[in-house]
């Protein structure tokens, strides 16, 4: 071993995907939901940089940069969103939301 | 004159109404309403001069051509021949009197109302003028929308039922003619390497017999369920019932014409090979249609459905008298078209006319209203019997060349279809007796009636010695008295108003457009005869017979 | 006069217009003057028209208004014809409309659509002159079915009385039953000729004779003839289509003279005579017509008999009569069915104007049973009533007398299979009619009051009513003399351009010239002469002898005479019992009160068959079947759709979750299929 392949990363990459995609299926709270999928996120963002520094272009990088700031925008929006619906629900359990399915 | 765009004036003229509409603010009833009759009316006197400049001759005219979409070969392209100069007439006609008709009638949601009525005019209008199968399209579906929200929005009781079977019924078969359209332009493309919707390029084609086959189908169900023909009729009834008067008069007169149209244009000359395979059919369909049509008729408790199933029987004369191949069925189809559109939608009218007044449909709620509405029952008679085909009337004319046309191409078929009028005067006559005739319920039983009830003896009897006294005033109404006992159902009709002005305006034009095409049908077939001979002669190249 | 032919339908018709349009509010009771007058000047022309007519031997006249329907080949025009035989319909038609007019101002004085009836006459009079004038096939069609619009209406006039209604929808339809026949012969004849004119060279006439050499069958010829009979029968009343006739007396008494009496109701034996060059062809249809007329005169003659309504009586007379006509025609006597259908139009309208006169001065009372001693209450009704009456039951010399025995000898001696039988029956019928006619004079105007003279109060009617009466009264008597001496009177000269034959060229010559001569004994033209030279022996046989048309004199006036003394035996003196003859007879008395149970079988087996099909299509097959199908198409997409929303559980992890094995699974189709991953 003693050097690390890009597939180490792409391992690295896929567990922390994998909990948190765990994490989106079963927990309840939106707000660790929330925050699983920013876990998800940041395992493709690994996966990106590892591809690029593998294929020794900065693609993977200019890429990053560009999830990175969607994601800030998302969390923005996101947190905004359970704040509104933790104030006007008083929960923020995801199964006592079901207003628009009947 | 020559360059003047005068279809584009026609079909935009509504349009322009309805965006004036749209835009003025705060447009009040009042102010909608006279800008729909205006728009409506300037439509109609532009279509009148479209028919005075039109030559007699079997050419396309006034035709304006813009390219449009180049690289998919669409272009802006309308024309008229003979065919389509008179049904455009029709609708102009038709949409103004619906749109004054609907004056005082239309309480909710009017500026609404305006525009989607004109909305609808300017898409009827399209369907007959355009030449490009885009265009056609896009005016085919946009006169859909319009006409479910009237029935939707402004109909009776059970209004959204039959808005969504009006809609789905008629998407349905619109949906299979996008793809016929679809499968001839791709067809036209490997054979020419060309792109083009225009019709008249399309029809310098040539098609295999299973591919006409099977798109004649696609584009025949399409305009089937437009006409409509047995067995996908059932949306008709329902929503005649439903629709507002204006929207039934529409509908009857000008949405049928519709698919009628669209076998005249596309059909018969874009795929004879396709004509001719399905052509047999088609009459066998057209024939029961005008049978079941009037059976239905027959047992309808219901006034405006009545009438709705009458039109499907005259609807068959025309699909039967394109399909014949003659001369006499396709004067005959034109001139059913036109005389349905008088007197069906003058019928609607008449019955809107007694709703408004009664509101409800139901026959037996009615009864000798000849006595407090003597005029609007002359115009109920005079329809009455141009609907059933009284010779000197409009329906006639085309009733019988459409069945002498059939003659000649089978005898059993032109049987049945003749005796039809047997039953058509049976169910309109009787319906006449049932509504027209007979007495009010404040009304005596009149002494001299053979065919008086056991209770309608006593209740004279009881009431004095009219069985002895001196002649009775038979018609003035005289022997009025409270002692009347009503029939069943009946509504009192005693206070109902006879037409008023605005009715007078709307019956009266079709009244003398009625009598005029019956006693002198002449100039509709020097209009529309060189037409029918070019589709004929594109039809019989394949047939040779 | 060419030019002026139009005027003859104008008038009536701009009377009609003027008193639809206006009556109501500004003609009213003028009305009637308008009509009058339009009317009498119809009358004028047409009568300088039979002047001008009469004044060279085969004159006709024309005029050619507008084209009506030009389709391909199929082309209509409107044109103004008039031959003898026109003009002898336009002067019946024009004289008795205009009594009847005059009679109807008085008739019609207190009702209340007293201008609507202004309108509907003139409508009526312009419809039939306008049939008369007819030069082809399809014009005459329109106006066939506009005489069956104006009985609607006027029998409907009354349209309180539910009778009335039911009646006049009864006459429409039943007429719509002929029409229907009419019209497909009318197809049937343009796709054999190829035109529906009746004359000139390319006419239908001049094919018809020729339809041998065209490559038309005799079968065709025969179809033609029966379908075109088919209308005939509809609109004259003959069976099985006659049942309208009796119910269309709920129309004003006016109506029943004028056109279920005098005019229109003969409008089918005008359009068979008119048509007869086709009827000539075929042997066989004659034979049907023949056969028809003969049992329709017979079978209204008995139902005649057991009526007591008045109206009715007369009603059925007129059937009968209409019978004597038709199988006139259809032995191939046909001036004698013309000459018989004038002198009807007259006596019949006479009757049926003496019949309202009476219901005018008996408050509208039917019942023959509730009247009788009307003699003495009004005079000139009677007298007028009296002499109908036995132009009717074909007393000599009144004008019935001559017309129907022409018919019986004519029928006698043709050389029609069933002219013999015809003749017979007729004469049988003969002596029916001298019966009901003089049960009816009897029960009406003799012997004492059978009414409450307390309450009824009988009165002559007023000088608008009485001089019409006395007026027709003239012709009931004396028209026959222009038919004097039988077979060969100015009338049978006047009409022989219409029935000559044109020179016979086909294999049915001898029979057709056979056939015609019966009409022409002495003054035969020239072609005729040829054809009767080939079949000397046959045209022997057909001419008919003085002494034939004498013995059938003698025979019918024994027949009337004994047939009005039985009336008087069993309404006057009461030797005869009529109660006591039918209780004998119960059987047949049913059968003829119940009209031979004809209207009992229409409506069982055939209006209600028809209408619970027409229930079973509605109920059934267009709610259930078809319908049924669309909306099951549709619930069954909603049914699917129910199932599947539930898949729509609103948990986001499930949703999460399909999302995640969506894309395992299609990552897993794409390594396993197309990726060399793992290869």
């Amino acid at each position: 071993m003693g050097h690390l392949g890009v597939e180490h990363y792409l391992f690295l990459s896929a567990i922390l995907f994998i909990i948190g995609l765990m994490g989106v299926l079963v927990r309840r709270n939106l707000l660790i939901i929330f925050m699983c999928v920013e876990l998800m996120m940041t395992a493709v963002n690994i996966s990106l940089v590892a591809f690029g520094t593998a294929t020794d272009t900065l693609n993977g990088q200019a890429f990053v940069v560009f999830t990175v700031a969607v994601a800030a925008a998302e969390a923005a929006v996101g947190l905004g969103i359970i704040l509104a619906l933790s104030r006007r629900g008083k929960t923020v359990d995801v199964d006592d939301m079901h207003s628009l399915r009947d | 004159m020559d360059n003047f765009p005068i279809l584009s004036t026609i079909t935009y003229l509504p349009l322009l109404g309805a965006l004036v509409i749209f835009f003025m603010p705060r447009a009040t009833r009042e102010t909608s309403r006279l800008i729909a009759v205006v728009a409506s009316l300037l439509s109609m006197i532009a279509s009148f001069v479209m028919l005075g400049a039109f030559k007699h001759n079997n050419t396309f005219q006034f035709t304006e051509h813009k390219t449009w979409l180049k690289d998919l070969g669409v272009s802006y392209f309308m024309g008229v021949d003979g065919i389509a100069v008179l049904l455009i007439v029709l609708t102009t006609i038709l949409c103004a009197i619906s749109i004054i008709y609907s004056w005082d009638t239309i309480n909710v949601r009017t500026r609404e109302y305006y525009i989607a009525i004109l909305l609808l005019e300017t898409g009827m209008l399209g369907v007959f003028m355009s030449l490009d199968l885009f265009l056609f399209y896009i005016f085919w579906e946009l006169m859909l929308i319009p006409m479910a929200l009237l029935i939707g929005i402004w109909g009776h009781e059970d209004r959204v039922y039959a808005a969504v079977k009006f809609f789905l019924y008629t998407l349905f078969g619109s949906l299979l003619m996008l793809v016929a359209i679809v499968a001839l332009y791709q067809s036209y493309y490997n054979q020419t390497g060309t792109h083009t919707l225009n019709i008249l390029t399309l029809q310098g084609g040539h098609y295999g017999h299973i591919f006409q086959v099977w798109v004649f189908a696609a584009f025949f169900i399409a305009f089937a369920v437009k006409i409509p023909m047995f067995p996908v009729h059932t949306w008709l009834p329902d929503a005649h019932v439903q629709a507002p008067t204006a929207g039934s008069v529409i509908l009857a007169a000008v949405m049928l014409k519709m698919g009628g149209y669209g076998m005249l244009r596309f059909s018969l000359p874009l795929f004879p090979d396709g004509t001719n395979y399905w052509r047999t059919f088609v009459i066998v369909l057209s024939v029961i249609a005008i049978i079941y049509g009037a059976f239905l008729s027959l047992v309808q408790p219901d006034w405006k459905k009545l009438v709705a199933y009458s039109s499907v029987s005259h609807m068959g004369f025309v699909t039967l008298g394109i399909f014949i191949h003659n001369i006499q069925g396709m004067d005959g189809s034109m001139m059913v078209m036109l005389a349905h559109g008088f007197n069906t939608g003058a019928l609607f009218l008449i019955v809107g006319i007694a709703y408004e007044r009664a509101h409800t449909l139901r026959i037996n709620a009615f009864g000798g209203l000849a006595t407090p509405m003597p005029v609007w029952s002359a115009f109920f008679v005079l329809f009455m019997f141009a609907s059933i085909g009284l010779p000197g009337l409009s329906g006639f004319v085309g009733e019988f060349l459409v069945t002498l046309g059939t003659w000649h191409y089978n005898k059993v078929a032109a049987i049945i279809t003749f005796c039809v009028v047997i039953i058509a005067a049976w169910y309109l006559l009787w319906l006449v007796q049932r509504v027209v005739f007979g007495r009010t319920i404040h009304q005596l039983p009149e002494p001299g009636d053979a065919a008086l009830t056991p209770a309608e003896r006593a209740q004279l009897a009881q009431v004095g010695d009219h069985g002895h006294g001196p002649v009775p005033t038979l018609i003035s109404g005289g022997s009025h008295d409270a002692h009347a006992v009503p029939a069943e159902g009946q509504l009192d009709s005693t206070n109902w108003p006879d037409l008023s002005l605005k009715e007078l305006i709307c019956l009266v034009p079709l009244a003398i457009l009625t009598i005029l095409t019956g006693v002198y049908p002449k100039p509709i077939f020097d209009i529309a005869d060189p037409s029918f001979h070019a589709v004929l002669n594109g039809a019989m190249r394949v047939i040779g017979n | 006069m060419e030019h002026y032919l139009f005027l003859i339908p104008l008038l009536p018709l701009v009377a009609f217009v003027i008193n639809l349009l206006l009556g109501r509010w500004v003609v009213k009771h003028a009305s009637a003057y308008i009509a009058q007058v339009a009317m009498f000047g119809s009358w004028v022309v047409s009568v300088l028209v039979f002047f001008d007519i009469r004044g060279s031997s085969d004159k006709v006249l024309e005029q050619h208004l507008f084209t009506w329907i030009p389709s391909g080949t199929f082309n209509v025009p409107v044109t103004l014809h008039v031959d003898q035989l026109a003009s002898i319909m336009l002067l019946v038609v024009t004289t008795v409309s205009t009594l009847v007019f005059v009679y109807s101002k008085g008739y019609m004085a207190h009702d209340g659509g007293f201008y609507r009836f202004f309108a509907y006459l003139p409508l009526f009079a312009f419809s039939m002159l306008m049939l008369v004038l007819a030069n082809n096939l399809l014009l005459l069609y329109v106006f066939w079915e506009a005489v069956g619009l104006c009985s609607y209406l006027l029998i409907g006039f009354w349209f309180r009385r539910r009778s009335a209604n039911e009646a006049a929808v009864k006459a429409f339809v039943v007429n719509r039953v002929g029409d229907v026949g009419f019209g497909l012969g009318i197809m049937l004849t343009f796709w054999t000729f190829g035109t529906v004119d009746f004359y000139g060279p390319d006419g239908i006439f001049a094919k018809a004779a020729n339809h041998a050499a065209l490559g038309v069958s005799g079968g065709t010829m025969t179809a033609i003839a029966l379908l075109l009979f088919l209308g005939a029968c509809g609109k004259s009343a003959q069976f099985p289509l006659h049942v309208w006739l009796p119910d269309a007396m709920e129309g004003p008494t006016p109506v029943s003279a004028l056109i279920h009496a005098a005019t229109m109701v003969t409008a089918g034996v005008y359009m068979v005579a008119r048509t007869h060059p086709i009827y000539l062809q075929s042997e066989s249809a004659l034979v049907v017509v023949a056969l028809i007329g003969a049992f329709t005169s017979f079978l209204a003659a008995t139902i005649a008999l057991v009526q007591y309504d008045l109206k009715k009586v007369i009603a059925y007379s007129t059937i009968s009569q209409l019978g004597y006509m038709v199988f006139a025609l259809g032995t191939g006597a046909w001036v004698a069915a013309i000459f018989h259908l004038m002198t009807h139009a007259f006596f019949k309208g006479l009757l049926f104007l003496g019949a309202g006169s009476v219901m005018h001065g008996m408050h509208d009372e039917l019942d023959m049973r509730k009247m009788g001693g009307l003699r003495k209450f009004m005079p000139i009704t009677f007298w007028t009533f009296l002499i109908a009456s036995f132009a009717n039951a074909g007393l000599i010399p009144f004008a019935g007398f001559w017309s129907k025995d022409e018919a019986i000898v004519g029928a006698w001696a043709s050389a029609s299979s069933v002219g013999k039988l015809a003749a017979v029956v007729g004469l049988i019928t003969a002596f029916l009619t001298a019966l009901y006619m003089f049960r009816c004079v009897f029960m009406t105007f003799f012997k004492a009051p059978r009414f409450n003279p307390e309450a009824i109060h009988p009165h002559e009617s007023g000088a608008w009513m009485a001089v019409p009466l006395v007026i027709l009264a003239v012709p009931a008597a004396l028209i026959g003399f222009i038919g004097f001496p039988p077979e060969n009177g100015p009338f049978q000269h006047f009409l022989e351009p219409v029935f000559e034959q044109a020179p016979a060229q086909t294999t049915h010559a001898n029979e057709q010239a056979s056939l015609y001569t019966i009409q022409e004994p002495a003054t035969t033209r020239t072609a005729i002469a040829a054809a009767q030279a080939a079949t000397a022996t046959e045209t022997h046989e057909t001419h008919v002898s003085t002494a034939t048309t004498v013995t059938f004199g003698i025979i019918s006036t024994i027949i009337a005479v004994s047939g009005i003394f039985v009336a008087y035996l069993t309404y006057i003196t009461g030797t005869i019992s009529a109660t006591a003859i039918g209780a004998r007879f119960a059987p047949l008395y049913q059968l003829f009160v119940n009209k031979w149970y004809l209207d009992e079988i229409y409506h069982n087996y055939i209006t209600m068959p028809f209408y619970n099909f027409a229930m079973f299509l509605w109920r059934i097959v267009d709610v259930k079947i078809i319908d049924g199908t669309v909306n099951g198409v549709a619930a069954l997409i909603g049914a699917i759709s129910q199932r599947m929303r539930t898949v729509q559980t609103g948990l986001l992890a499930n949703y999460a979750l399909g999302i995640a094995l969506g894309m395992v699974i299609i990552v897993g189709i794409y390594l396993a299929g197309f990726s060399t991953l793992f290869r």
